[in-house]
Order: C-alpha cells, then structure tokens, then sequence
C-alpha cells in the first residue's frame, strides 16, 4: 500500500509521542517522591484508592526515557542501545512480578525500594497482574519498535496494552469502587492506568509513517476519515455509558431501559458522526472529480493542440523539401546551359574570338561551375539536416582510417603523417559520422598542405555519459576569437584563393553532431594548428 | 527529322537547351540521326502507344533507350516510367532517367519502378557531354537488346 504521510501530522504526532514519554517519566518521578516522602496524594491521587507502586513508577520511568531515546530519525547506535537497556529493564520488572503471581513465590522485588505499609494490596508493594503484563507489553514494544521486520508485532502489543489500560481507566471514571472487585486489576491506581493509557498512544505516534498509523497520517481521504473518526469511536462510547450511569444512579430509568437508551445514543452519534465526515468527503470528491475533468479537458486541449502543431510542422517540412526539390532540379538546369553553351561558343567560335573573349568566357564557366558546387553543397547541407538516421554501433577508429585513406587517395600531398589513437566506439547514423569525419579530415589535409611535414591526429575518449572525439592538425590554424563564426554556413576564415572551399564542410559537421544531440567546438592558434572536437552520447543498449 | 520506325533513342526532356546540349554531344559520335526529341511525358507516352499525335504510326519499331526527364510537364517522368513497365509491349525497353534531382526518393522510387539506369546531370559541360557520350556508347553499341 502506498500511502502518502502528511508531514504536518506526522511532525505533530512525533511531538505528541516526545510528550506521552515525559509525562510517564515526571509523573513516575512524583510518584517515586511520593514514596520517599511518604506522601499519599502522589501514590494514589485520592485517598483510599489504590497506589501506584514504586516498581511500577520505576519502570513508568525506564518506558518514559526509552521513548524519548528512540526519537529522532539519525539516533546514534549508544542512544539505541541505551533506550533497549531500559525497557528490557521495564520488561524484566514486568517479568519477575508476573513469576511470583504464577509460581506463587516472593522474589523480595515487591518492597526492594520502599516499604509498603499503607495500601490494602496483598502482597504488600506488589504491582498488580494486569501492570506487570503491560510492562512485558510496552517494554517489548519499545524493543521491537526500530525493527524493520516486527514492527507489526510491536503494534500489536502497544495496542493490547492500550486495550488493557483502557479497561482500568474507564472503571475508575464510571465507578471509583469498582475496580477492587475485579481481581486482576484490584490494585492497578487511577495514574497508572492513565500512564499506560499515555505511553501506548506516545508508542503508536513514535512511528507515525508507518504501519497502522500510516493511513492515520496520511492525506489521503482514509486518513482524514480516521483523525475524525477514531477519537469519536474513542469518546463517544465512554460519554454515552458515563451519562447512562448517571442516569442510572440518579434513578431517571432502570438497567435494561438504560441500556436501550445507551444503545440508542450510540446507534445516533455514530451516525450523525458518519454522516458529518461523508459529506465533507462527498464534497471532497466532487471537487476532486471536478478537478480531474479539468485535468482531462486540458489534456485534450494540449493533445488537440500538439496534433495541429506537428501537423503545422508536417506542412513546413514538405514545404522545405518541395522547396529544395525544385531548387536541386530547377536551378541547376540553366547553369548546365551557360557553362555548356559558353563551351561551345570557345570551341566552335575560336578563331573569332581574341585572347580576352576567351578569358571572360572561361570566367563565366568557373563561377558557373562554383555556383554548381554551391547548390550542391547547400542540398547536402538541407539533406543531413533531414534525412533519417538509422543508428547502429559504429567503430570509430576504423570509420577514421577509413575516411582517410580514401582521402589520401584523392589528394596529392605525400608529406602527410597520420596518427590514429584508439577511440571508444560510437553509437549514431554511420553514414553521416562518415562525413563528419570526411569533412574535418578533409579540412585538416587542406590547412596543412603548407606545412613540410603535416600531422593530423584523431583521437578520444569516454567521460560520464557521452564520448568526445577530436581530429587534431598542425596546419595554419585560426585566431581564437574567430571560433564562432567557424560553424555557420558560408563562414570562411581564409581567402579562396589561399583555400578553396565555400563554407559548408563545419556546417554541415555541425548539424549532423546536433542532430546526434552532441556537442562541438574547436580550439586553434595562428599558425600552429586546430582541433575540432565534438561528443556523441553513450546510449545505454537494452539485451 | 528521324523517321518514326528506326527511333533509337526516344529523348524526353522539357528543357530545350539541356536537349540541345545533349543532342550535340550525341552528334558528336554519330548517334544524333536516330533520336527523337518529345517535351513531355504525355507526348513520349503517345509516341510509345501509338496514340495521339503518333496513332497513325504503324511500325512496331520500339527505341533502344529511352532518355527520360524526371520533372516534365503534364506527365512527370516517373508516371511515364511506370506506364512504360507496366505493359507487356514496352516493358522490355530499357529506360534511362536522366534528370538534374540528386533527391534520394526519385532515385529510390525510380528503381522501385524498374528503371535500368538513374544519371544525375552533372552541371559541368564536359562531365554532362562525356555522360551522354558513355549513355550513347553503351545502350546503342555495346547492349544488346533481345531480339524481338
């Protein structure tokens, strides 16, 4: 069962359960003084009602500072150990005087502390039968209370010693005399059984979060139910009794008519109580299903509205695609014609063409060309944005070597050292990792075709959730406080015609690193080389 | 203008000057006296259905290679492609798209199609004029057709 403890009352019940324990051990303390001092009213409240024995505030004070020991939620292990001391003494107490009621013995304990001269109790000092079993019954409990396992247990006996004094503290209320009549309880006193009745409650609130009272703490419907409840369930029988004993006595009605009229009572308190805490729970509930409707219509709402949202975005994707479709066809047509027909006017028209007829043909087709790879560079760009990824484990020190040893064998440097550490495996879209390595070891090979001897270093490493690779070269590099404009498109840091290139290459490395949720950036100085780096998450593969 | 019975090479494409151009390189090796040029998707399915402006052609003559634009008017190119499959008198003639779309979707539903080749126009004269070239070479000369 999972139940959600309110904190307020579970503070509140703690304190109350601080509380029960000083009172047993002040009032244990008074009644000790009592018997030093000989004083009657702390021994036994009234006169001519029975005391409360020395052992029994003796062991009301062990219970007491057990109780208050085993509070706190981080108690060290010598408070612990000190609260078990005390109650498996109170336990002990218990124990030995429910031997001699057994066996019939004398252990001597009766009068250890005080001699008994004044109380009508056979034999002299002894606390009663029903005492001695309680302090078996509290002292266990406070024993078993921290443990994990017999807490149940522990609730068990709190709330059977709760019943016991129950019984001694509702006689003395309905009738003082009473209580000598019924053995057992014959010499129990008015405060001993109210300590009881005190320390069973300060038990079962020690633990408000769990066990029964869980559901008692909890702001659940069940638990407001139960705070209103239980103390009624508690009060409104003794009231109703207490008033027909009164009648009784008085003489307004005989037994069996106040009896009928006890019952009736009860029968119309419980129900006005039941029904008072139903209809604060009906309410309770018709906000609550008033709530939830809202909850489901906003839902609704939210639902309706991502629908119409990614349908928005649906139709600005294929208007992007539709876009770049006619841009990839139509665009490049009448670029074919102006390179094509300027070919074929400096072939056919030759002889009647001068040297700069020529010249300013040949510049028509270069930029013909340019703008070619310009569309193309631009398509690629819009293609690894959209294009779907299709993720596997990817080798990235194989993937590395491969890429370049496909690029150099396009290129026609020789001076190139290659130096691949290893790199902890990927998991992304094999395909666009391929060219996010293309396009840096591309780079790396262009800026450092000045160098005499080029080194281009690729390596990696795994740290916490993702794996950051880099691809280090020690070509002409670039100045630091240019490194933002390093990923944007048609961002170029070199003339053309130091390095060819129109600026896509980073931007594209860029996208296809975002679109795998990584990272990238770069560190570079003047003439002494650059390093891009970028990170990959490490995804957690399930089998 | 070629006579309708010994078309070789059925050229469909919209664009004038990429015909042209493609016309010239085919010129160049001999291969231009058998072509014929339509400018549209519904003209090239006439053509190969005898309807049309070509009901009246009687010969059985089928080309030897269709050169085909993807983006045409009236009928786009992949439309004639699967009408060219999907009969039994044409579905033999190999069908060459030859468009200026890198798009991978043309390039996927072209071979889902049935197309026997897919070349992507380069915009470089001398690569487009030595690919025309290769086509030429290669569907005229070195295949060979079933004999029908």
């Amino acid at each position: 069962m999972i139940t959600q403890s309110d904190p307020r009352f579970a503070s509140l019940f703690r304190s109350v359960s601080k509380i029960a324990g000083a009172i047993a051990i002040f009032v244990g303390s008074l009644v000790f003084v009592g018997w030093m001092l000989n004083i009657s009213a702390l021994k036994s409240i009234f006169t001519g009602l029975a005391t409360m024995k020395a052992n029994t505030a003796l062991a009301f004070i062990l219970s007491g500072a057990s109780l208050r020991l085993l509070h706190g939620s981080g108690i060290s292990q010598r408070s612990l150990r000190m609260a078990q001391i005390l109650a498996s003494t109170a336990v002990l107490i218990g124990l030995l005087t429910l031997s001699e009621y057994l066996f019939g013995w004398n252990l001597g304990i009766d009068q250890l502390l005080f001699k008994d001269t004044d109380s009508g109790s056979s034999p002299a000092g002894r606390m009663s039968f029903v005492t001695a079993v309680n302090f078996i019954a509290i002292g266990l409990a406070l024993l078993l209370i921290k443990s994990r396992h017999s807490f149940a247990l522990a609730q068990f006996l709190t709330l059977l010693a709760a019943f016991i004094s129950m019984i001694a503290l509702i006689t003395y209320i309905y009738e003082v005399k009473s209580l000598y009549a019924v053995s057992p309880y014959s010499t129990m006193a008015l405060h001993t059984a109210l300590i009881f009745v005190v320390l069973s409650f300060g038990l079962l609130f020690a633990r408000p979060d769990r066990g029964l009272m869980a559901i008692v703490t909890s702001d659940t419907a069940g638990g407001v139910t139960m705070r209103r409840l239980i103390p009624a369930a508690i009060g409104i029988p003794v009231a109703v009794g207490y008033a027909r004993l009164i009648g009784e006595r008085i003489g307004f009605y005989y037994f069996e008519f106040g009896l009928a009229l006890m019952t009736v009572s009860s029968i119309t308190l419980l129900i006005i109580l039941v029904w008072w805490n139903s209809r604060s729970l009906y309410q309770l509930d018709i906000e609550r299903k008033g709530a939830e409707d809202e909850v489901r219509k906003l839902n609704k709402e939210l639902e309706q509205r991502v629908i119409q949202r990614t349908a928005q975005l649906e139709a600005a994707n294929k208007e992007l695609e539709a876009f770049s479709y006619s841009v990839s066809h139509d665009l490049r047509s009448p670029l074919r014609a102006i390179d094509g027909f300027s070919k074929i006017v400096i072939g056919e028209y030759h002889d009647k063409l001068d040297d700069e007829g020529k010249r300013l043909l040949n510049v028509i087709r270069d930029n013909t060309q340019k703008m070619g790879q310009l569309i193309d560079d631009l398509l690629s760009l819009s293609r690894f944005g959209r294009q779907e990824m299709r993720l596997s484990e990817i080798r990235m020190d194989e993937l590395a070597k491969t890429v370049f040893e496909e690029l150099k064998a396009a290129t026609s440097q020789k001076n190139l050292q290659f130096d691949i550490k290893t790199l902890p495996s990927a998991y992304g879209d094999r395909a666009l990792i391929h060219q996010v390595f293309a396009n840096l070891l591309s780079n790396a090979v262009k800026f450092t075709r000045p160098n005499k001897d080029a080194v281009i270093e690729v390596g990696g490493w795994s740290e916490g959730d993702e794996s950051i690779y880099y691809v280090k070269d020690n070509g002409v590099g670039f100045d630091m406080q240019y490194k933002n404009k390093l990923f944007g498109v048609f961002q170029r840091l070199h003339s053309e015609s130091e390095f060819e290139g129109i600026g896509v290459g980073l931007a594209i490395v860029h996208r296809i690193i975002q679109r795998h949720r990584g990272r990238l950036w770069a560190e570079g100085e003047v003439n002494k080389g650059a390093a891009f780096y970028f990170t990959l998450p490490i995804i957690e593969r399930r089998g | 203008m070629v006579g309708l019975n010994e078309v070789e090479i059925l050229l469909v494409e919209d664009n004038k000057n990429d015909a042209e151009l493609a016309l010239r390189s085919l010129k160049k090796h001999n291969l231009a006296n058998k072509i014929l040029w339509v400018k549209d998707g519904a003209e090239a399915l006439d053509f190969l259905f005898h309807t049309g402006a070509y009901a009246n052609r009687t010969s059985n003559n089928i080309p030897k290679v269709v050169l085909l634009d993807l983006k045409l008017p009236k009928v786009d190119g992949l439309e004639v492609l699967r009408k060219i499959k999907a009969d039994e008198r044409t579905k033999i003639i190999p069908v060459v798209v030859l468009t200026s779309s890198q798009e991978e979707q043309d390039r996927v539903n072209s071979y889902k199609l049935g197309v026997n080749s897919y070349i992507v126009k380069p915009v470089e004269f001398e690569k487009f004029v030595s690919a025309i070239e290769k086509l030429g070479l290669y569907w005229l000369l070195l295949n060979k057709p079933p004999q029908l």
